[in-house]
């Protein structure tokens, strides 16, 4: 939509007839919200368990206990980074309305090669030949997801399946052996744990992400063919270059989660990916990302729907809800977000 | 005359402040007995006997030793532990009883967490010892740190290891020599997860030996398809029942027992009802889902009594009130020490267990605990008779010898 807003703005507005000068005149804020109701819901969310959690641990838990500490925002954004850098990557998976749930495996194996190799040579140097090495790896990865999907026409989340059971046997295979259920790294990353630094990638991933899928031909291809794959390809756009470029980038966020999943322990252990793909999905429900991607699905959706999760573990945590009501709690909340965002099938497609 | 008498109203009023402010300060800083001690009790599940006896003794516990605990679900998953931790420090956990060891480098971080926060860490039924033996060499200056660290305060390990699984491996050939079975086939959970079952196969392997040496009636021991190099099938985390196949194949080979190690009970338990009944099942840990095959196919059980918490609630409850004993040991390695397996191998002995001891009992009460509230607030650092020794001598006398008496 405001792709549409921006292009129109080239036109000379007095050279437009009169009904159509007077749309774009007056701004509708009708219009606005309806086509924006799911990102403004999921921000709505967001914002009330902010303002829930400001005051609900020191109602609960005592004065001490606020949300709006500088550690606890110093572990918010700790905890966030992985997810995010994780969930910015899978926006351009999502967009072309596939899935993929190999992720938490990818992260495993490519932060134990990672790790193996730069214990291996035993120096900071290794870190680029280990970061060169985890990339090439994940581009192998996007190419294979991009082909199952265009060539043997299988669903594309069904070669994050055969991925993930790749990967889940190689996890098993590079720790089995070893006989450790974690790998440490004898090269610090420390400088990663730093907020600042967390912070800066973080703005400076979401502003490429934000590029990316606004202003790129990858975009707004990723974005037809969620629409609409059949008139996305009739309109010229190639399915499988599209897709193995939507992976590629997918896969290179995920490599720069890997290292700041090692970095924030220095280590990485065999079970400690396993939960992030549902986690993803989750996430970007939450925000508002429709699953079966196209125009309506913005990297706003992911971030809030990011921050919203893990503001949620975090709050109730600062709550002291007990572990039995943890789940019920967060599922309840996710349900009703779930239904407040969710489309009706006639709605899929832009008008 | 005025200003003489301002300036030493002022000072009297400034010394009065420093003196109180400093109160206050040290007040904060070291919590009195009255003040409620906030404590986080990790666990795996919060289900079964022995969750239901550990919140059972707690919930008896709190007003008395005035603490006030919330449970939350950690797993393997180390990255989610620590976030996990974390946001129960920045609750105002003043200390971390956990029930999960994860990796080196992930405890390091929880340590510099508590210690950021002024607050404390100890294991319940976790084998810390074993866990930092058995790490590669990156995670050395991990180790160091934590053994190093304040902030440690010990753990109590889930059956008596006392460091080695001899043990468990001598109660498996004891409880399967009193039989008829001498065919038999051995699994294990995998070593990194549970070390000390490589020692336990070991020893009963030893066992089999001597006895072999000795006896006619010999033991074979059958290898499964697919053992590991020390002769043991591994039954992993993501296997949810042994294979049917794996099954057939012992009934093929004549295995009239299986000798399992650490919690394998209800994976091997399914398909060996169903495929191959009369072949015996002796193994390591309890399931709320295998006493009903017990003694049929389940012929061994054991379980560390839920009482054990007392260890590291006491630790946590001496450290957040600066409290300690005369015998503290200097080193942390010392406080991390063994609990006791109770081993049932007859119906009479699980109703032995069932009246005297939490775990056993129906609906886990507080009033088959193996130790009084009175007794436990006497173990206190600073109650008249209290000390390590006491601490440490009280929970390795529950023995299977003494509970099933």
């Amino acid at each position: 939509m405001s792709n549409e807003n921006s292009q129109n703005k080239k036109f000379d507005l007095k050279e437009l007839p009169g009904k159509a000068m007077h749309k774009i005149k007056t701004f509708n804020w009708k219009e606005w919200a309806k086509d924006n109701i799911f990102t403004l819901v999921a921000m709505g969310g967001f914002v009330l368990l902010l303002i829930v959690f400001s005051f609900l641990p020191q109602v609960m838990r005592g004065p001490n206990v606020t949300f709006w500490r500088a550690a606890v925002l110093q572990r918010y954004i700790e905890q966030v980074t992985v997810y995010l850098i994780l969930a910015l990557g899978a926006c351009f998976v999502y967009l072309m309305g596939s899935m993929d749930i190999s992720v938490g495996y990818q992260v495993a194996v490519f932060a134990t090669i990672f790790i193996a190799i730069v214990n291996a040579i035993g120096t900071a140097g290794a870190i680029p030949l280990a970061l060169i090495v985890i990339v090439v790896l994940g581009l192998v990865c996007a190419v294979f997801n991009a082909f199952v999907g265009a060539y043997v026409k299988l669903p594309t989340v069904m070669s994050s399946v055969i991925l993930m059971q790749l990967f889940s046997g190689l996890t098993t295979y590079l720790y089995g052996d070893s006989g450790y259920s974690a790998r440490a790294i004898v090269v610090s990353l420390n400088i990663l744990n730093e907020t600042w630094v967390r912070v800066i990638v973080l703005v400076a991933l979401i502003a490429i992400a934000y590029y990316l899928t606004n202003y790129t031909v990858v975009g707004k291809r990723a974005k037809a063919i969620g629409s609409n794959k059949l008139a996305a390809q009739q309109a010229g756009a190639d399915l499988l270059k599209t897709r193995v470029l939507c992976y590629g980038i997918f896969a290179l966020f995920l490599c720069v989660a890997s290292v700041f999943a090692i970095a924030r322990k220095d280590s990485f252990g065999e079970a400690d990916s396993v939960s992030y793909q549902m986690d993803i999905m989750i996430m970007l429900l939450m925000g508002g990302m429709p699953l079966s991607g196209g125009y309506k699905g913005r990297v706003l959706n992911t971030v809030v729907g990011t921050l919203t999760y893990v503001v949620l573990n975090l709050g109730l945590s600062l709550c002291g809800v007990s572990a039995e009501y943890v789940f019920f709690v967060r599922a309840l909340i996710f349900v009703i977000i779930v239904c407040l965002t969710c489309r009706k099938p006639g709605l899929l497609l832009p008008r | 005359m005025k200003t003489k008498f301002l300036k030493r109203a002022l000072c009297t009023t400034l010394a009065c402040a420093t003196v109180a402010g400093l109160g206050v300060g040290l007040t904060a800083c070291q919590p009195s007995d009255s003040e409620t001690v906030r404590i986080v009790v990790g666990v795996q599940q919060t289900t079964g006997n022995n969750y239901n006896s550990m919140c059972n003794l707690l919930d008896a516990l709190k007003d008395e030793l005035n603490f006030e605990y919330t449970t939350t679900l950690v797993d393997r998953n180390a990255d989610a532990a620590l976030s996990t931790y974390q946001n129960q420090l920045l609750g105002g956990a003043q200390g971390i009883i956990t029930m999960v060891d994860v990796d080196a480098a992930t405890t390091r971080k929880i340590i510099e967490d508590c210690e950021a926060n002024n607050a404390y860490y100890a294991g319940y039924m976790t084998d810390f010892a074993n866990t930092f033996a058995n790490t590669d060499s990156a995670q050395a200056e991990n180790v160091e740190y934590i053994l190093n660290s304040d902030a440690m305060l010990g753990a109590v390990t889930d059956g008596d290891i006392v460091r080695d699984g001899g043990t468990r491996g001598e109660f498996l050939f004891d409880a399967v020599v009193k039989t008829d079975a001498r065919v038999v086939t051995l699994c294990r959970a995998p070593l990194y997860a549970y070390p000390v079952a490589a020692t336990a196969i070991d020893r009963f392997k030893e066992l089999v030996e001597e006895y072999n040496a000795a006896n006619e009636d010999d033991f074979t021991i059958v290898e499964s398809v697919g053992a590991a190099d020390d002769g043991a099938l591994e039954v992993g985390f993501s296997m949810q029942n042994v294979p049917d196949a794996t099954v057939q194949d012992w009934k093929a080979k004549g295995v009239e027992a299986v000798i399992a190690v650490n919690s394998l009970g209800k994976k091997i338990l399914t398909n060996v009802q169903t495929s191959a009944p009369e072949i015996g099942i002796y193994q390591i840990g309890w399931d709320d889902n295998i006493i009903s095959a017990f003694p049929q196919y389940i012929k061994t059980l054991c379980q560390t009594p839920a009482e054990t918490i007392i260890y590291p609630l006491i630790r946590v409850l001496n450290a957040v009130r600066g409290n300690s004993y005369a015998d503290e040991p200097a080193d942390v390695e010392d406080t991390l020490i063994s609990g006791q397996y109770i081993y049932i191998t007859s119906e009479e002995e699980l109703e032995k267990a069932r009246t005297s001891c939490m775990n056993f009992a129906e609906g886990n009460p507080v009033s088959a605990s193996l130790i009084s509230v009175e007794e436990i607030k006497s173990l206190l650092a600073g109650e008249e008779g209290a000390s390590f020794k006491k601490l440490v001598d009280t929970i390795s006398s529950w023995t299977s010898e003494n509970v099933l008496k």
